[in-house]
């Protein structure tokens, strides 16, 4: 984390990035979940 | 659903001819404006799958340009010192967001529905957009130029460089050998997302 310190600009990217991907992931699993039960046959390929 | 898997395959030549931190940019504001907009679409009935749909393609779009952009950034944004502890603490955040953002997920949409879960990944992509703009801002200068028009990719070609990356993979022991068995894995997996509801 000192590394964060160090270098601000990386700070901010950090922050985004886990940001950015802890949306998807969440946003991921929501829609996998409501396909599955409302239209799983849509899940015929790959989604990631 | 094919789009995003196709151009996450690109998405690295992408980079290399724009500027990553604008694409970086660009790419949480689309996905913050389409879960904005996702979100007013469903008042209309009926409408939830083909948004969710929507969603995921932008999101995964997103995600295959984002990811290869932070890699271009890094070394921008510290010396070549730290360079390598950089890149853990990164790939380490990236391995521990996608399951902690499934299960902060699986647990809302259990508690609390749908539409909490759009307000969530509001939540999440405009921040990130404020973060990476800020980022932007203290990124002085390009330390170096990865690609000029003298010997950039204007010279090589988009082709050229896409078969130039594949040499490079084929260069890897292994790997080109693993790829059947990572798609076939992937197969299964998504039969197994197909079956659970069954």
């Amino acid at each position: 984390m000192g590394l964060l310190r160090r270098y601000p600009g990386s700070r901010w990217l950090w922050i985004g990035q886990m940001l950015s991907q802890l949306g998807n992931a969440v946003f991921l699993i929501m829609g996998l979940w409501e396909i599955q039960l409302r239209s799983p046959c849509l899940l015929a390929g790959p989604v990631w | 659903m094919v789009v995003p898997s196709v151009l996450a395959a690109v998405g690295g030549v992408l980079v290399d001819r724009t500027d990553p931190q604008r694409l970086m940019l660009m790419t949480d504001v689309l996905r913050g404006t389409a879960v904005l907009v996702g979100l007013v679409g469903l008042t209309i009935p009926g409408s939830l799958i083909p948004v969710i749909i929507g969603l995921l393609s932008i999101t995964s779009l997103g995600n295959a340009l984002f990811g290869p952009a932070e890699g271009v950034l890094l070394p921008w944004l510290m010396s070549p010192d730290d360079l390598a502890t950089g890149n853990g603490l990164y790939s380490l955040t990236n391995q521990l967001s996608s399951p902690i953002g499934s299960a902060l997920g699986g647990a809302a949409i259990a508690a609390v529905g749908v539409t909490v879960v759009f307000g969530a990944d509001l939540a999440s992509f405009w921040p990130s957009a404020l973060a990476i703009w800020l980022m932007m801002r203290m990124v002085a200068a390009r330390p170096h130029a990865v690609h000029s028009p003298a010997n950039g990719p204007e010279a090589s070609g988009l082709w050229h460089e896409l078969t130039a990356g594949w040499a490079s993979a084929r260069a890897i022991p292994g790997l080109v050998q693993l790829l059947p068995l990572v798609v076939m894995v992937n197969f299964a997996f998504v039969a197994a997302f197909t079956m659970f509801p069954f």
